[in-house]
């Protein structure tokens, strides 16, 4: 497939030669993503049709309206590091964001940043914390966008407990929709700045996301105002030494802990204790490994280490939580830190005893996401499949059953990596619960991407059965509806509206909808 | 007589009443928009109901108004616009479903109200997130489903706080349950395992809270809500910080929302404190000429496993911080008691509603804007005021930071004697003049009552086309509250 | 190693674009974040080392075909190293290796570039990347008493380098090298008309033959001539003979110098005083050469296996380069043993420095880009209030010396020699 010579033509008239471009070496660097071997057989999915770079709104609403006119389906992405950023069957034209890189503003008082749409959470934070703030955190790292994470895509990270999930941010949104109308929400459609987009009447960040993103099936994001947390650090990261595992200087009042817990119910409690005193800049639960593959320089450093562990050491990191907490003052960190022995306490935690060399990687992870890519090494590709937001407990069992009653037979059979208990979990906000139980698999091996496959597919079906979770988080990580069709029976037509809204914002069907809905 | 049959085989003959039996407050409240009587008013008392009487009024073409707080209303968003409406009043829907405490949520019906609601939260330890002295038959889900601000912004993430999920009759008949109230399962499936109806967003890939919020009743029927609440405090300290200045009490906090110090924190006028407080006129017009202009309340609660310790570190950073500013914490301002006050915000309004007491009337002006922006807004609202004769000294305001301080509320309260007809009519041009004046100057008027309408939607056509497209959706013939916002 | 041994790096490549700037933890200012001058000029993807190995596999994959836009997109690239610094902060990947392999293949299979071709036939002809006779090689030094070997013997070897060599702006600075080793009291010698390219920077075109060539052939001339130690002001020979003839099996037992280890060293054995003072506010460049492309080689055979069901790991470990060995702390302290002289930093440092854009056949064959490039230092060295740049490589010098001509920035470039020089 490719694109006729006056869409071409058009399309470069827009952002001109040097910003679009049909050479196929250039564009397999936008249909080759982690996981694609998961839903294709191949790392490569279709190849898009070309690539245009625009650097603004103009140009932005410039090329949806050309494929309005010349039926090209388009979607667009910023980092594009995951699967719903480029992957698809068919091909499409690939819109990257990475000239609209621009920090339009940052309003330290009323804490928010105006960001375009390629703006990297890290980029963001650089800025935001000489101003003493910083921007919700992201699970697949500092290079991540943040507006996609927040109006596109999903938004959690590891100081959700404090700075809130990504989709819970917005405040503004400048959005080009599907037809090539711009349409601003809240405060920006009215002239009166960015603070709020909410509104008029009922609100419209309600169609542009909701618990996930459109993921590019509904339009294109251009600028949106992010609501920005407190930030009690230095204006700048504090880091010297070498690569790659920089020494970095934590702050006076940060304070990292990491508790074992007996059991489940336990690690639990300590959870629901810790959101409800609103103690923590960044909470979670993950397998004990996470903190080894953190503070060693290769997988083979890692793997040595963990290898090298007593099984008793195992035993006993088995359910762990990794809590930071940051305070305003002295008097603060001193009450956080009675309360939290008090909590440890409670739930017969265990402080677990980390180095200096352990410290500064994950203070270093906690604040700025570094160090999720790791992940990559010890297998070399993982999925989760089973993501869900809910209360603690229903979290702890959506764990427990995956890991029993999913995970446990293809780790037996060696299919797919063992990586310790999972799931991984952290508050969003102070309301509800986000987790994910990661599988780890190689994507050379034939079987561990089938055991891959048959988990994904199990885990949609059995998720519902449940009444846990949709799978593929509820659609945005899901392929063509994969995880939604099977769950449908279990659960009130969202997808009949999801389709209507679909069809309704976007008549001629052109914002691309791999993982979105199609009507 | 054929409306009324058709709702009495729904709910039955004693919860519809027709004709001149509907009481005059169903046709008009203290706001201007003109009187309409209703055909009718039906009672609901089940979401079977709801749905039949949505689906009986797709069948005979007419429109319904959804109400679930009882009188007196204040912003015309109940009043049909057009003839021929059946008001569909939620108030018998008073079933408090579920409290859990260890999600800190409840579950309710549209009729609760907050006075219903506290009792039920405090025996499982937890009390609800409350707007501002709110009137004593105020539905808890209209509150929220209206964005009205709660006082604790410490608690309030975002636009959606505290609502999370609830079951709707769309406008299209259909029931659904947004947020992860939608499935799989039944609520009570998924009680079972473990599930508490915390997540307001989604399901799936659209917010369907969202688009209920604000929508003044035109998209549906909400026939339960969860909604997030907040531990019951052990203790409680609650401060006055008054100063002259406007300004210096919003750098506070500014500072105090940075430092995500204490709980209840809004900033009030004299009048509007002193009304809250006094129940005869005389005595709101004493305390509020004694009252420092400009008062910040502020507490800080003592909960969980260290009540006294949490006070105790946040009073004294906050004493640092009140300091720096050359500000105090006080227990006592101007005859006003911290205590009193703290007793008072934690509660319904007594009768007659705190608004009513000064005047006999009010009519509020509310948008939203940030918090260095409000000094601006007052003294444009003064000089309004003054150009339409209108004595500023009987106009309450209340400045209440929202999503933890990256907006605020402002609500402008113009008292008024209900009898001083002249005054009236000055107060609806200072209404709908003003509203344009203050839009200009970038009020967001988030919640577009009435006349308010025209100028939040006026400016931008696409977010009408866009919201038209949604209402298609959930309302494909147009019977839910039409006439109002953009509909 | 060829291209097809790195399949499972590129594989495993997760697109997470670290490769485009430097790491967060060492970002301080929004402005100078981007690592990658190929990508940040040009934007798609396909421009960072990430794209490029998404590439490589297509091209191993018979996905695409060779064609001048694919061949611009591999070669529009200075193979500065950073991207590799930038991806191994958080994998275990090679993309540096990758790129390499990918231009020798192209070249392998014939696909040459314009712009590179004169300079090879240059190199084939007169043993020099500057186009320029191979008799005129040691023309610099006329009228230095320096011995110059021909046929005869000298433990310590001064090597200019082509750059050095042939650019008469830059003598003064090689000229002012053989003095301080004079008046340190080192007996050195160099090649003269003898001395030839270090076959690095044609290795970068992708021209491995050339690497092997010349690393035989120096070698051999440096035994013969029983050198022992090795003083070069050029950093692209640094490396090349301290890194890549390593890689490629070809070790050389000799020491091998940067000027600057060497002025350091007799700086500290107090065999050179700076006594003057150089009043100059100035910053520092770290050559890519110098730098992270200095770290020495590692070695590595093995094999991966599986453990824990499918987690990966080799045997042997493998130990990775990941640009933390590099010089970056005697060119600075050098420069702070300059009285008077006040050394500020720029945004992107050490391992993590911005390219002055002329390696990896840039300049000879994409001018444009490679002044491109260096102009964006010279904003990073403005916005960091120096008066002047200073470098410690005669490519670097000659490119920011080039962007300062044509951007009309007011902002000087040196060479540490010439600091030295001033304050001796």
């Amino acid at each position: 497939m490719s694109l006729s010579r006056e869409a071409y033509r058009a399309l470069e008239d827009i952002v001109g030669p040097e910003n679009i471009s049909e050479e196929p070496a250039i564009l397999d660097g936008y249909c080759f993503v982690w996981a694609n071997e998961a839903m294709f057989d191949d790392r490569f999915s279709a190849r898009p049709l070309a690539v245009v770079l625009p650097e603004s709104i103009e140009q932005v609403q410039g090329i949806v309206r050309v494929c309005n006119r010349f039926n090209i389906q388009f979607r667009a992405h910023s980092s594009g590091w995951s699967c719903p950023a480029l992957s698809s069957k068919e091909s499409f034209l690939s819109i990257d964001m990475r000239r609209m890189d621009r920090i339009v503003a940052i309003d330290a008082k009323n804490k928010y940043a105006v960001v375009e749409s390629y703006v990297s959470m890290q980029k963001l934070f650089l800025q935001t914390m000489k101003v003493g703030l910083r921007p919700h955190t992201i699970g697949c790292g500092p290079s991540g966008g943040i507006l996609a994470s927040a109006t596109s895509n999903f938004g959690c990270g590891n100081t959700s407990a404090s700075s809130d999930f990504g989709g819970r941010v917005p405040l503004g949104v400048e959005w080009v929709l599907p037809d090539g109308e711009i349409l601003r929400l809240g405060t920006l459609g009215t002239g009166s700045g960015w603070f709020s987009g909410d509104g008029p009447g009922p609100s419209l960040r309600g169609i542009m996301r909701g618990y996930g993103g459109a993921t590019g099936g509904l339009g294109v994001i251009t600028r949106a105002a992010v609501k920005l947390t407190p930030w009690y650090g230095p204006p700048a990261l504090k880091a010297s030494g070498k690569p790659n595992i920089y020494d970095i200087e934590i702050p006076e009042n940060f304070q990292i802990n990491v508790a074992a817990f007996p059991d489940r119910d336990q690690l639990t409690d300590f959870f629901v204790l810790v959101v409800e005193e609103a103690i923590a800049f960044a909470l979670h639960r993950s397998p004990a490994a996470s903190l080894a593959i953190l503070s060693t320089s290769s997988g083979d450093d890692f793997w040595q280490m963990v290898s090298a562990s007593p099984p008793e050491v195992a035993e006993a990191m088995k359910f762990i939580g990794v809590l930071m907490m940051d305070a305003g003052s002295p008097r603060e960190m001193q009450y956080r830190y009675d309360l939290l022995q008090k909590i440890m306490e409670r739930t017969e935690a265990m402080n677990f005893p980390m180095g200096p060399d352990m410290m500064g990687p994950v203070f270093r992870n906690l604040v700025t996401g570094q160090g999720q890519q790791r992940v990559f090494n010890i297998t070399t590709g993982f999925l989760t499949a089973a993501v869900n937001e809910e209360s603690w407990d229903s979290v702890k069992l959506l764990g427990q059953r995956v890991a029993e009653e999913l995970y446990a037979k293809y780790e037996a059979e060696g299919k797919i990596a063992i990586t310790g208990e999972n799931p991984w979990f952290a508050p969003l906000g102070d309301s509800f619960a986000h987790t994910e139980s990661v599988v780890s698999y190689d994507q050379f091996d034939p079987e561990s991407i089938k055991a891959v496959r048959e988990i994904l597919a199990e885990a949609d079906i059995k998720l519902p059965q449940w009444h846990l979770a949709v799978g593929g988080a509820e659609g945005c990580l899901s392929f063509d509806e994969a995880s939604e069709k099977a769950a449908a029976p279990y659960c009130l037509d969202f997808l009949g509206y999801e389709k209507k809204i679909k069809k309704a914002f976007d008549p001629n069907l052109v914002s691309e909808s791999s993982f979105y809905v199609k009507p | 007589m054929v409306v009324k049959n058709g709702l009495s085989n729904i709910v039955g003959t004693e919860n519809v009443i027709d004709g001149n039996d509907v009481p005059g407050h169903y046709s008009g409240d203290m706001s201007f928009a003109a009187s309409v009587r209703p055909q009718a008013v039906v009672k609901p008392n089940t979401m079977e109901q709801v749905q039949a009487i949505v689906k009986w009024a797709n069948e005979t073409s007419t429109n319904l108004i959804p109400l679930s707080s009882g009188p007196p209303h204040f912003r015309g968003d109940t009043i049909p616009a057009h003839e021929g409406a059946v008001v569909v009043d939620l108030t018998r829907m008073k079933k408090i479903i579920r409290v859990d405490r260890r999600n800190r949520v409840c579950m309710v019906e549209p009729g609760v109200t907050f006075g219903e609601l506290i009792p039920a939260l405090e025996k499982e330890g937890l009390a609800p997130l409350i707007t501002l002295v709110p009137r004593s038959h105020k539905s808890v889900i209209t509150s929220f489903l209206e964005r009205e601000p709660f006082t604790i912004p410490r608690f309030h993430w975002e636009a959606q706080d505290p609502l999370y999920c609830v079951e709707v009759i769309y406008g299209s008949g259909d029931m659904f349950r947004t947020g992860s109230a939608f499935g799989p399962g039944t609520l009570e499936e998924q009680w079972a395992a473990g599930r508490a109806q915390v997540r307001g967003m989604g399901p799936s890939q659209v917010d369907f809270t969202r688009l209920l919020q604000g929508a003044q009743g035109t998209m549906g029927i909400v026939t339960w809500a969860s909604i997030k609440c907040r531990p019951l405090p052990k203790i409680k300290e609650t401060y006055l910080v008054t100063s002259d200045k406007l300004e210096t009490l919003i750098d506070f906090a500014y500072k105090i929302l940075w430092k995500k110090l204490g709980e209840e924190l809004f900033i009030v006028n004299s009048l509007t404190l002193s009304a809250i407080l006094n129940q005869d006129s005389n005595k709101i017009a004493e305390m509020a000429g004694s009252l420092p202009p400009w008062i910040l309340v502020y507490s800080i609660d003592g909960s969980g496993l260290m009540p006294q310790e949490k006070v105790d570190y946040q009073k004294a950073d906050s004493l640092e911080l009140a300091q720096s500013f050359g500000l105090e914490l006080k227990r006592v301002a101007g005859g006003a008691s911290a205590d009193d006050v703290q007793k008072i915000i934690s509660r319904p309004s007594t009768e007659p509603y705190w608004k009513l007491r000064y005047r006999g009337a009010c009519h509020d002006m509310l948008f939203l804007t940030t918090m260095d922006k409000t000094p601006g807004f007052i003294k444009k609202m003064h000089e309004l005021a003054g150009d339409g004769n209108y004595p500023a000294d009987d106009m309450g305001i209340y400045i209440q930071p929202m999503s933890q301080g990256t907006n605020c509320h402002i609500e402008f309260n113009l008292m008024i004697d209900p009898e001083n007809k002249g005054l009236a009519e000055k107060v609806s041009r200072i209404d709908s003049e003003g509203c344009e004046t203050l839009a200009h100057m970038g009020a967001f008027f988030s919640r577009p009552y009435g006349p308010w309408a025209k100028f939040a939607f006026g400016p931008d056509a696409q977010t009408v086309i866009a919201l038209r497209k949604v209402k298609s959706i959930f309302d494909p013939n147009g019977i839910m509250n039409p006439g109002k916002l953009c509909f | 190693m060829a291209l097809k041994d790195f399949e499972k790096d590129m594989m495993r490549d997760s697109r997470c674009s670290y490769c485009k700037v430097i790491p967060h933890v060492m970002m301080t200012d929004t402005r100078f974040i981007d690592v990658c001058p190929s990508v940040a000029r040009f934007n798609f993807h396909g421009f960072s080392a990430g794209g490029r190995m998404v590439a490589g596999l297509s091209l191993l994959r018979n996905r695409i075909e060779y064609t001048d836009g694919f061949l611009d997109m591999i070669f529009q690239c200075q193979m500065d190293g950073a991207c590799d610094v930038s991806c191994k902060i958080d994998r275990d990947l090679e993309p540096l290796q990758v790129m390499q392999e990918l231009r020798i293949k192209c070249i392998e299979d014939g696909q040459l570039i314009a712009g590179h071709m004169p300079v090879l036939e240059g190199l084939r002809k007169e043993d020099n990347m500057l186009q320029r006779k191979k008799a005129d090689r040691g023309k610099w030094a006329d009228g230095l008493d320096i011995k110059e070997l021909a046929g005869g013997k000298a433990e310590v070897l001064f090597h200019a380098g082509c750059r050095y060599s042939f650019d008469e702006e830059l003598w003064p600075t090689v000229k002012t090298g053989i003095n301080i080793l004079k008046e340190a009291g080192v007996d050195a010698a160099i090649m003269g008309k003898d001395e030839a390219c270090c076959g690095g920077r044609a290795y970068e075109m992708g021209y491995e033959a050339e690497l092997i060539k010349y690393a035989d052939h120096n070698i051999q001339a440096w035994k013969t001539a029983g050198v022992k130690t090795i003083v070069t002001p050029c950093s692209c020979c640094y490396q090349t003979f301290k890194v890549l003839y390593d890689k490629i099996g070809k070790k050389p037992e000799i020491e091998i110098y940067h000027f600057t280890e060497y002025l350091d060293k007799l700086i500290k054995e107090g065999t050179l005083k700076l006594k003057k003072k150089v009043p100059i506010k100035v910053t520092y460049h770290d050559p890519c050469h110098l730098g992270r492309l200095s770290e020495p080689w590692i070695h590595w055979s093995g094999k991966e296996i599986k453990v824990a069901g499918q987690m990966i790991v080799h045997d042997p470990a493998k130990k990775y380069r990941r640009g933390a060995e590099g010089v970056y702390d005697i060119p600075r302290d050098i420069l702070k043993a300059i009285p008077g002289l006040n050394l500020v930093e720029m945004y992107r440092i050490r391992e993590y420095a911005w390219c002055c854009g002329s390696g990896g056949g840039v300049k000879e064959a994409y001018p444009e880009f490679a002044l491109w490039t260096a102009a964006e230092r010279l904003k990073e060295a403005k916005d960091v209030g120096a008066d002047a740049l200073v470098s410690a490589c005669g490519w670097c010098k000659r490119n920011f010396t080039d962007a300062v001509k044509e951007t009309g920035k007011k902002i000087e470039v040196y060479d540490i020699v010439d600091l030295v020089q001033e304050a001796l």
